[in-house]
């Protein structure tokens, strides 16, 4: 994120907010839970938000079913944010993600 | 059967989202704005209010008309609502209107629980692409545009939160104007009209 922009964490405290969220396709692999990191508290015009921001990562553990076939693989996902500065805030966007890995 | 990472993978995932274009506002918070030289007319559309009644712009024309586009999830947005519904309750009677235009995607779901709990005393919209692109796109909110008597689009748009004053200026200055007569309309006889008992 550029500084001075925050997205919202996954988990705002105002129901209207929308929460940054990644999703994975069903794929070879098997998606397990996403982690993410723990959001900070930023006040904008008194409210107090839970956001991210500059880089961070999120993590999602996958398995290796005994099924999945030797090769090459690409695992899609997306991230759904909203992100915003303490004067405006951009649409909501989705980011497809694309992730080569190689099952041996 | 494994990954080349080993039998599970943890992926990590630096999220980078997309650089944003650099921004830049209208004019700087708090600062006044001047008015437009060359006013131009604003964009008409007809959309929808929470009553499923399609409203026109051009129906607010005689009127100045304070128009935010906003959505729910806008944080910004949330802090001039209460400026607006002050406005609203300030100014109705000078002819002034604020109108409220939401551009969230999951539409009157998401906006008619927000009119509800926040007892948003003015009426809203719901936008679309349509309007969008007429009103430069608004790839962020809010945006705000002041509206005269005439129609006309009266000072550069507000892109994000602006000072409330900055509206207090342009709402009181455009109050003060007179509209244009329309034709065949005498401006003596619309004077006396509104002039307060003696």
């Amino acid at each position: 994120m550029l500084p001075g922009f925050h997205v919202n964490s996954d988990k705002p405290r105002d129901e209207f907010l929308i929460p940054l969220k990644l999703t994975w396709t069903d794929g070879p692999l098997q998606a397990g839970a996403t982690a993410y990191p723990k959001p900070e508290e930023i006040k904008v015009g008194g409210q107090t938000l839970l956001v991210f921001t500059g880089t961070f990562p999120i993590q999602t553990e996958f398995k290796v079913p005994v099924t999945a076939p030797a090769g090459s693989a690409t695992l899609n996902g997306k991230l759904r944010y909203q992100a915003c500065n303490n004067e405006m805030c951009f649409r909501p966007a989705t980011l497809e993600i694309r992730v080569p890995v190689v099952i041996e | 059967m494994r990954l080349t990472f080993g039998k599970c993978l943890i992926l990590s995932a630096l999220v980078g989202v997309p650089a944003f274009i650099s921004w830049a506002t209208s004019e700087p918070a708090g600062t006044p704005s001047q008015a437009v030289k060359n006013p131009k007319a604003a964009a008409d559309f007809t959309l929808k209010d929470e009553n499923g009644a399609s409203v026109k712009l051009s129906d607010y024309r005689g009127k100045i008309v304070l128009l935010n586009f906003w959505a729910t999830w806008c944080g910004p947005c949330a802090l001039e609502i209460p400026w607006f519904m002050e406005f609203e309750r300030q100014y109705k009677n000078r002819g002034f209107a604020v109108l409220g235009v939401s551009m969230d995607d999951d539409g009157w779901q998401a906006v008619k629980p927000y009119i509800a709990e926040h007892k948003l005393n003015y009426r809203i919209l719901l936008g679309n692409d349509s309007v969008s692109q007429l009103y430069g796109g608004l790839d962020s909110l809010p945006t705000t545009f002041l509206i005269d008597r005439n129609g006309n689009v009266a000072f550069p748009p507000h892109i994000g939160l602006i000072s409330k004053n900055v509206y207090i200026d342009e709402i009181q200055s455009l109050l003060g104007k007179q509209s244009a007569p329309r034709p065949g309309e005498h401006p003596l006889s619309a004077s006396l009209l509104l002039s307060p008992a003696k």
